[in-house]
């Protein structure tokens, strides 16, 4: 089974303080979470190429740099958000949070914003993911491991900029409509 | 009295890439847990936006299952 994957990437945008970057809103935390976590599997590799010790996870969110081409409409197509937020990258920066260039495949497929793609790594550390809870059968212990990451990821999500709506061409109607 | 057929709901990101392939995947910690996932399965997809997509659940290894997009 084919699967998705991450390379450090060594092409395309290089990130600079004054530059924006854009996360997607995605409403609810939990699902932030369980995404981040879940994907941390994907990230030994970039670890390696970044000097992690072999038990080190991390805590990952994808975002993207905003440049005069790759425009918040533009880094939308192809998908549905609708919603995103943004943040100076030396505002990250500025609270120790790391920002790596990275590149995202589906099935060896790249994604076509990879060469303005980042993570904005919440954490990193040993034992960070507690994968076992995260997937126990009982719902309370399920809760209990997400809580505990829960303020790791409202500490970076409140240095994110206030919600915007994405300015989406609209669709007029089409000669059969009118 | 008429069935209702409800179907399970899975979340995933779905993005430019998982549309070319037509594939996403999602780990077992994205589940709520009683979903009762297996191969040949009919799903809903909701992404990280709120829509949705008819998919199948066409595989599973560590702990990640394959979803098969409708066209």
């Amino acid at each position: 089974m084919a699967d998705i994957s991450v390379v450090w990437r060594d092409w395309g945008h290089r990130l600079s303080g004054g530059d924006d970057l854009l996360h997607v809103e995605v409403v609810d935390l939990n699902r932030v979470i369980l995404k981040s976590a879940a994907d941390s599997v994907l990230y030994r590799a970039v670890q390696d190429r970044r000097g992690h010790p072999a038990d080190w996870q991390v805590l990952p969110v994808s975002c993207f740099a905003i440049t005069p081409s790759w425009t918040p409409a533009r880094l939308a197509e192809g998908t549905r958000f609708s919603a995103y937020r943004t943040v100076r990258a030396s505002a990250l920066h500025d609270a120790g949070l790391e920002v790596w260039p990275t590149a995202t495949f589906t099935d060896d497929i790249a994604d076509p914003r990879n060469e303005v793609h980042y993570d904005l790594i919440v954490a990193a550390g040993p034992g960070l993911v507690p994968a076992d809870e995260l997937r126990s059968p009982l719902k309370a212990v399920r809760q209990a491991a997400r809580h505990r990451l829960r303020p790791r990821f409202e500490a970076v999500m409140a240095l994110l900029g206030d919600v915007r709506e994405l300015d989406r061409p609209h669709r007029g109607p089409t000669m059969e409509e009118r | 009295m008429a069935d209702t057929i409800t179907k399970v709901v899975v979340p995933a990101t779905i993005g430019p890439a998982e549309l070319a392939s037509g594939h996403a995947y999602v780990d077992d910690m994205e589940l709520e847990g009683d979903e009762d996932l297996h191969i040949g399965m009919r799903v809903e997809v909701r992404d990280d936006a709120g829509a949705m997509f008819a998919a199948t659940v066409t595989g599973y290894r560590d702990h990640r299952w394959q979803l098969t997009l409708k066209p």
